[in-house]
């Protein structure tokens, strides 16, 4: 072991030796090996994690924005657009940003009860349960929670109706609002919500 | 003639007329009794900068609740005095007590301070936060992939940061005399960076939130405190003792894995569940984690520290009788 103390003359006075042994020589090399390899798998394990998500960009909104890689994406309807996952059942776990006109006389609340109006009309059993002012990331924006029922509109289909949970975050960019909502069954709305929050976190305007 | 090479003194760099070796390194006989000496100063201002901490939480808390409203400004200036206050009050006391002592405190340990704290803005930011942007990534992946991520790329950058400075600034500095000195100068760098990366995030967001911004400030410096006393722990002992040649990189990673635990539990104990009753933010649960595991670890370090030295000590006495 090394905790010895010893005492010797020295035969006599020449050229001063380092005191760096080879064990020091090796570690430091090794630390630097180490640092390398670790800091080398964690970016390599960032670059197949990226590759998970595909990119959605927007050049006439100039909205861009990362989605779960197999969702599938649709611009045909009165939003920007849709991102739905397909394995989802029975309803379809979707994000979809919609772009509203915002001028500087009208609130976000002006925008939530337009959103409100049309889905009274449009979604069965449709209630508001929350709103709420949030900040993240030294971005303020407006959230509205709410809920209703989806049934498919056949009556041959053997299917329950089932409550959906939705989110809405609303930001105000100018004379525009931006409207990122998430909409999933009730059951697996908590587990999939993280999917949003990354969705939001990744939005760019 | 005789054409050995003299032995120099580990710590000095002396030749040495009369060697005296221990643990596989060679001291004169002033250094030998010297290198197992503690510095209490280094123990007192540490005590002292993490119970200034829980005062400024306390007050943040008073704050927050008093004037919610704050203009940017006023909140920007409470940001900047929470980023600078810890490490002011660690130098204060550290110089205050350390005045008292024969050999006083190295001034080199404000120059490790001053060199840190430029590393952290001219290499870790560009690095981490630009050509990496591992924040953009970590932000959007899974759980899994943040807890790895934090530990391999933020961990290990961090702390060979830390490592790196104190290794080649002061490995072969006459002032590293003692094995306390490993963590004095491993704490000034750790104060440095970490003070320097707090006050450029408070830059960037130009005023935190009284509680929620600036409690993250406190959370960030006990990941950046407990990992530079095992570093400083270390290098302390190794620099005295001649090691296996693994020792060294096995204290990186132990201070990587400390490192990267607390940044990722920091952000992900503070995301509680988003629902229709909660908001999804607390800053309390990261914070109570990261100022729990900066007091085991100063507390386990400092007793190892403490008992190696008394140990020492002990063998030098019988050695010498």
């Amino acid at each position: 072991m090394t905790d010895t103390t010893r005492r010797w003359r020295v035969p006599g006075s020449g050229e001063a030796v380092s005191h760096l042994t080879r064990n020091d020589r090796f570690s430091a090399i090794l630390v630097v090996i180490v640092t390398l390899t670790a800091i080398s798998l964690g970016l390599v394990i960032r670059q197949r994690n990226v590759s998970q998500v595909w990119g959605y960009a927007s050049r006439e909104a100039g909205i861009e924005a990362a989605y779960p890689a197999g969702w599938l994406s649709d611009e045909e309807g009165p939003y920007l657009v849709r991102l739905r996952d397909p394995k989802s059942r029975p309803f379809k776990t979707q994000i979809t940003i919609t772009i509203m006109p915002a001028s500087s006389s009208s609130s976000v609340r002006n925008v939530l009860d337009a959103l409100t109006i049309q889905r009274s009309v449009d979604l069965p059993a449709y209630r508001v349960l929350n709103i709420t002012e949030r900040s993240s990331g030294g971005l303020n924006f407006t959230e509205m929670d709410f809920a209703f029922v989806n049934a498919d509109p056949n009556p041959f289909a053997q299917i329950l109706p089932v409550v959906v949970l939705g989110t809405d975050l609303v930001i105000i960019d100018g004379d525009r609002a931006i409207v990122a909502t998430f909409m999933d069954e009730q059951s697996t709305y908590p587990e999939n919500l993280p999917v949003f929050q990354r969705f939001f976190a990744s939005l760019r305007y | 003639m005789d054409s050995t090479p003299a032995a120099t003194c580990t710590v000095c760099g002396r030749v040495l007329a009369t060697r005296y070796e221990y643990g596989s390194r060679l001291y004169c006989d002033a250094h030998l009794h010297r290198f197992a000496e503690d510095i209490r100063p280094v123990w007192r201002a540490s005590v002292t900068a993490l119970g200034f901490s829980i005062l400024i939480i306390v007050g943040l808390v008073i704050v927050s609740q008093l004037s919610p409203d704050a203009s940017d400004f006023a909140r920007l200036l409470v940001s900047i005095t929470v980023a600078l206050l810890p490490a002011g009050i660690w130098f204060l006391t550290l110089f205050r007590s350390g005045a008292r002592l024969p050999s006083g405190i190295p001034n080199s340990v404000i120059i490790i301070f001053v060199v840190s704290a430029l590393i952290a803005a001219a290499i870790t930011r560009p690095f981490l936060f630009e050509f990496v942007n591992l924040d953009d990534w970590l932000g959007r992946t899974t759980p899994i992939n943040r807890f790895v991520g934090n530990v391999l790329v933020n961990g290990f950058f961090h702390s060979f940061m830390l490592y790196a400075v104190v290794r080649y600034a002061t490995w072969n500095s006459p002032t590293f005399e003692r094995r306390v000195d490993g963590i004095l100068f491993a704490l000034a760098a750790g104060w440095g960076y970490l003070t320097i990366l707090n006050l450029l995030f408070v830059f960037d967001q130009h005023a935190l939130s009284f509680l929620n911004g600036n409690l993250r400030l406190i959370t960030q410096m006990c990941a950046f405190i407990a990992p530079s006393l095992i570093i400083g722990y270390v290098i302390g002992r190794n620099k005295f003792e001649d090691f296996a040649f693994y020792y060294l990189s096995g204290g990186l990673v132990v201070a990587a894995g400390v490192n990267g635990l607390l940044l990722y539990a920091s952000n992900e104990l503070n995301n509680t569940r988003l629902n229709l009753a909660q908001d999804g933010f607390s800053p309390w649960p990261g914070l109570v984690v990261s100022l729990i595991v900066t007091i085991l670890t100063y507390a386990i370090i400092s007793g190892l520290l403490r008992r190696h030295n008394a140990l020492t000590r002990a063998r030098l006495e019988h050695v010498g009788d």
